[in-house]
């Protein structure tokens, strides 16, 4: 080998190196730029405002500054917004938690027909998530009414007294989460289904020859095995509930008194009503740290599984 | 030559092209577009027609009116005016808003529109409107908006139930009571009376009546804030005992216009506070069956003073235009204002449900003619207030309709809901 072979031979791998490197830093950087412009500056915009008194009376003329943590100081010393922390947070756990049982009950069902009778249920089930949130709850709005409402018609029919769903503090709570359960149950049977259908029914076969129950082949075979989908299904439906505000604002506008208020909610009252642009934007923020924080328990628990 | 003839015919037909092309161009950059922004609600179908009847007068200016829906609109304005945007010229908003539009400058001040003869074409003065709605909508004695209409919550009733409707609110208590099947298992109707108490709604603007009649005040004469005085406590308590002892559907916590109309349509209940505009509804045999032929109207009832004498102070609110300050074609803003707002213009374009804030509509027979609330109506501008138009307004609204939303959950007593907005009002105004 020459020499100069061999100073070829040396430069040449690192010449091919760099151009990978330098190929895959452009095919991912428009990727990162997007990224970047679309999440990561409103972020940081948002964070920066949550510092500043920023309101409507100083917007315009850039006279608002900086406050340090009085935003944070003000959210977390307000009881109104420490409950409607706990509000969502029960809402968040409480929707997906049942619309996750509902869509195993659901997948279980469904996952035994014929394929005909699959294809119908399943569109039929998926209506709901068709409908706009909004739309859904300006549906569910009259059916409510106490006098005039379909719901309380039957009630007083079988002979019972009348129900306030929405006047009532602990049953307005209940009303909204069950307004989402009808919407978002489906979102989570599909998943289910889609990861019944994905195991080798092979161990199905052994599982019904070895006798078991559907509640066993459920729990011990299909949830073990479809955990990770299951989980990036539970993330987004938390996440998603977390934002909670179309229903809340349509069906009982945060009340009666303060029954019903969530973290949108109190950001919509401070930031649009109240036009506080900086309290709302550190309202926000903790938003996002907590759904933050149920993206890092989510990733945990799926590497987990993983490992 | 041959050539010649062919490219000269070419040329000119070129030129005549581009000449044609040219005029049209000419002729669309002289129409001025203006874009009006407005809540949906009964009066959509009058500012069309107004905007139609503009446009055959002023064929330079193209009205649109851009329709939207009643959830959030108000902070869909308060954004788009914020962002500086320019799509909208003219913004249809209550008078509760103008005092932060003008504070925050993003609305224009009117009084100059008005002595500009190339802007106020209809020749139009401030001295045209009614009092009332006029000072709620100025600052400093200068109008940044012009009224369409006064708003009031008038008292409705069913004639076939109740005779001689309650001139007071003990009185208005004893028929709720009577007409309300938990206290009286005979009564025709389950509910004597309905309140709008869904949060963010009108409850505040509702309450302002019993407030105001009760002898309480969000401010006194010196600018003190008194929400947590007796009287104001008192006119708390009142209005929360109407949900207390069950007068009203136990759902009203998610009450606004449309259920309250229901409530009274269907037969549910025997009386209502509800705004002048639902009376064309309730008197149209189509769309109120049950009650269309037994409708009474009255001012909202008052509190009977020691002298006997009863202190009404209905809730009054006008729905108004102001100018973007962003918008790039004021004085044809304008002209449509100053059309919109002559009294002859406004009899021609008026809708049956339309109130007035013109002095000379209020008492031309054309108005009178078919509004079964007439009285009632030119009573409550007579004896009605509106909020101040101070640029705290908005949110000091805000304050207190949480506050009486808490105190009619429960969530709080009178007393501490009212002592909590004397606090969040004060600490608002020491922040300023």
């Amino acid at each position: 080998m020459s020499k100069h072979e061999l100073q070829k031979g040396t430069i040449s791998p690192l010449r091919g190196r760099n151009r990978t490197l330098a190929f895959q830093v452009l095919t991912v950087f428009p990727a990162v730029a997007l990224v970047v412009l679309v999440i990561g500056y409103p972020v940081y915009y948002l964070v920066s405002l949550s510092f500043t008194n920023v309101s409507a009376f100083n917007l315009l003329n850039q006279s608002y500054r900086w406050i340090r943590f009085r935003n944070y100081q003000k959210l977390f010393n307000d009881p109104i917004f420490l409950r409607a922390i706990a509000h969502t947070l029960g809402y968040a756990l409480g929707t997906v938690g049942v619309q996750t049982l509902l869509g195993f009950w659901l997948a279980s069902a469904v996952y035994r027909m014929s394929r005909l009778q699959k294809t119908l249920v399943t569109t039929l089930l998926l209506f709901p998530t068709m409908v706009a949130d909004i739309a859904g709850a300006l549906v569910w709005r009259p059916l409510f009414d106490v006098s005039t409402g379909v719901l309380n018609y039957f009630i007083k029919a079988l002979g019972f007294s009348t129900v306030n769903f929405l006047g009532d503090p602990i049953l307005a709570r209940i009303t909204v989460m069950a307004v989402a359960v009808w919407q978002w149950t489906p979102y989570m049977f599909l998943f289910v289904l889609a990861g019944m259908e994905s195991i080798d029914t092979s161990l199905y076969e052994v599982a019904k020859l070895e006798g078991a129950s559907s509640r066993v082949v459920m729990t011990r075979i299909v949830a073990p095995l479809i955990r990770p989908v299951l989980l990036v299904a539970v993330y987004f439906r938390i996440t998603d509930s977390l934002r909670v505000f179309d229903k809340v604002f349509v069906l009982t506008g945060g009340g009666p008194g303060s029954a019903t208020e969530t973290i949108s909610t109190y950001i919509q009252r401070t930031g649009f009503a109240n036009m506080e642009y900086g309290l709302a934007s550190a309202g926000g923020v903790v938003m996002l740290g907590i759904a933050f924080l149920f993206g890092l328990i989510s990733l945990k628990l799926v590497s987990a599984y993983n490992d | 030559m041959v050539r010649n003839t062919k490219a000269t015919r070419f040329t000119l037909l070129l030129l005549a092209l581009v000449l044609i092309l040219g005029a049209g161009t000419l002729h669309a950059q002289d129409v001025v577009t203006i874009n009006i922004a407005v809540k949906s609600a009964s009066e959509v179908v009058t500012y069309r027609k107004a905007a139609e009847g503009f446009m055959k007068e002023n064929p330079h200016i193209k009205v649109v009116i851009d329709e939207l829906g009643r959830d959030g609109y108000t902070e869909r304005i308060r954004t788009l005016l914020l962002t500086g945007s320019s799509d909208i010229d003219i913004v249809n908003f209550t008078n509760g808003e103008v005092g932060a539009f003008a504070k925050i400058g993003v609305i224009e001040n009117l009084m100059p529109y008005f002595d500009d003869p190339q802007a106020n074409t209809y020749g139009i003065t401030p001295g045209m409107f009614l009092d009332g709605p006029r000072a709620a909508l100025s600052i400093d004695g200068d109008m940044y908006a012009l009224p369409y209409g006064t708003s009031t919550l008038l008292l409705y009733y069913r004639t076939d139930l109740i005779e001689n409707p309650p001139k007071t609110w003990d009185e208005f208590l004893e028929i709720a009571k009577q007409f309300t099947k938990s206290h009286n298992p005979n009564s025709p109707t389950e509910y004597g009376t309905t309140i709008q108490g869904k949060r963010q709604s009108t409850a505040m603007r509702e309450f302002a009546a019993y407030l105001w009649s009760f002898g309480g005040d969000i401010f006194d004469q010196d600018g003190r804030v008194v929400v947590n005085s007796p009287a104001s406590k008192e006119a708390l308590a009142f209005w929360v005992d109407l949900y207390r002892q069950g007068l009203v559907p136990p759902d009203v916590t998610s009450y606004e216009y449309g259920q309250v109309v229901e409530a009274f349509q269907q037969g549910k209940a025997a009386m209502v506070m509800q705004w002048d505009a639902a009376a064309g509804s309730f008197a149209d045999p189509e769309q109120s069956p049950l009650v269309y032929d037994k409708l009474g109207v009255a001012m909202a009832p008052g509190k009977e003073l020691a002298d006997g004498t009863v202190l009404h102070v209905p809730y009054l609110q006008s729905w108004a235009f102001a100018i973007n300050t962003a918008s790039k074609h004021k004085k044809e803003a304008f002209q449509f204002l100053s059309y919109f707002n002559t009294p002859e213009k406004y009899l021609e374009n008026m809708h049956a449900n339309d109130s007035t804030a013109l002095k000379d509509v209020l008492e031309a027979d054309g108005f009178k003619e078919g509004r079964v609330h007439y009285e009632a109506y030119k009573e409550s501008l007579q004896y009605g207030r509106a909020f101040p138009s101070s640029h705290h307004m908005d949110r000091i609204q805000n304050i207190l309709d949480f506050s009486l939303a808490r105190a009619l959950s429960g969530e709080q007593t009178v007393d501490a809901a009212m002592e909590t907005a004397a606090r969040e009002i004060q600490e608002l105004l020491d922040n300023e």
